[in-house]
């Protein structure tokens, strides 16, 4: 089974610095947790939510760069779908969530 | 460790010492320097370790201030004289005007000195403060239609101090890049990247990106197309009314035909999707060495 999160990328940008990895992965915790907590609190059924795009967009762009690539699809169906009804969006987000969890969990295996 | 590192709020600490007590006593010397107009920014981390190649069995303390420069006071129980340490700082940051290195301190006289830099560079926070608070105001949309609508002899003066700026460092083997992007995460991968090319700057919105750009005439801009406020295709575009020739790239995580039409349209050099990809940021950077004749950072 692939890893949740592909880390050759940021390997690469990042020069294999394993401290700035680290502060990477504690930021992405913030970013991505805050991000989530912003989502839930706005994802009320107001159809086409300006608020929920530009939230997921954000996420996408966090996930992508860390080398989370499902979880960034996960983002981008978010986003593609804003205009969708509350039911849809809410079940995109717990999709999000479960695959951060993943994530979460495999970035904490290399503090 | 006998050296102290005070780099948060290094300013109002010694301040308050100087103020108030003083356990760098009279027989402690003192130099400062403005590493802020170096053309090579050491980090704190390679100062440390030159001061503690020369200082590392002696009682010292490296001041880092808010604006990069670094004040140091060390007891004189160790040869080194403030002579030695200045031309050995000299010798290894390539020191070439005065200027860089102009304040050269006898502590034990010039103590109002250095209570006096304390005190200005204070001042220098508070104004940053109060800019940061008013940048809503300051930036108002009604601003920046008004930024766009500048005419050629207001233009003028802009673009000539922004030239200047550039010829002043154009020898310097580093340029300078300031990246744009209003995700902490993404922006520490990009700057921590570029850091070891460039001398980087970041900003979270456009209104603060501004302000850098005027303070420091970057050479490439690296914008993100979504930023709260104001997005990269208005700043992009304010960038290009205010500067001639600016070297814009912009990022972004979507694939939108409308972003390539909007960045065409402002003249932009170029475009990286995220994920960021090592070797097309370096190859945009090459790109701006060879159209601008600049000598390689390699």
């Amino acid at each position: 089974m692939a890893e949740p999160v592909d880390l050759t990328s940021l390997h690469e940008m990042i020069d294999g610095d394993l401290e700035l990895e680290k502060e990477l992965f504690r930021e992405f915790f913030s970013s991505f947790g805050s991000g989530i907590a912003e989502l839930q609190a706005g994802n009320s059924d107001d159809i086409g939510s300006e608020k929920w795009r530009t939230g997921v967009h954000s996420l996408k762009g966090i996930a992508l760069n860390l080398g989370a690539y499902k979880l960034g699809e996960l983002c981008k169906k978010g986003q593609d779908n804003y205009m969708a009804d509350f039911s849809i969006r809410s079940g995109i987000l717990k999709e999000i969530m479960a695959e951060y969890e993943i994530v979460k969990e495999f970035l904490e295996g290399r503090l | 460790m006998l050296i102290e590192i005070i780099n948060s709020g290094a300013e109002k600490k010694l301040l308050y010492l100087l103020e108030q007590y003083d356990h760098h006593d009279d027989e402690s010397s003192a130099l400062y320097f403005q590493s802020s107009k170096l053309k090579l920014r050491p980090s704190q981390e390679d100062i440390f370790n030159t001061i503690n190649t020369v200082l590392g069995n002696s009682q010292a303390a490296i001041y880092f201030f808010h604006d990069g420069d670094v004040m140091i006071i060390w007891k004189n129980t160790s040869n080194l004289t403030p002579d030695n340490l200045f031309s050995l700082l000299r010798a290894r940051y390539n020191f070439d005007r005065s200027e860089e290195l102009d304040i050269y301190f006898d502590y034990k006289k010039q103590r109002e000195d250095i209570k006096n830099i304390c005190k200005s560079k204070i001042a220098d926070i508070r104004l940053q403060e109060e800019n940061a608070k008013s940048v809503d105001e300051k930036f108002s949309p009604l601003l920046s239609k008004k930024l766009l609508q500048l005419t050629p002899d207001k233009l003028t003066p802009i673009r000539n101090i922004l030239y200047k700026r550039r010829q002043e460092r154009r020898h310097s083997r580093k340029i300078d890049i300031l990246v744009v992007e209003d995700q902490v995460f993404s922006s520490k991968i990009l700057v921590g990247m570029l850091n070891n090319l460039a001398n980087t700057y970041s900003a979270e919105n456009a209104e603060a990106a501004l302000d850098i750009y005027m303070a420091n005439a970057p050479d490439i801009v690296f914008l993100d197309i979504e930023l709260g406020g104001m997005n990269g295709h208005e700043l992009a575009s304010i960038i290009n009314k205010l500067d001639s020739n600016p070297y814009i790239v912009m990022i972004t995580a979507n694939n939108y035909i409308e972003d390539v039409m909007r960045a065409k349209e402002n003249a932009v050099k170029g475009f990286i999707a995220k994920p960021y990809n090592k070797q097309k940021i370096l190859s945009i950077i090459d790109n701006y060495f060879q159209k601008n004749k600049r000598k390689s950072y390699g």
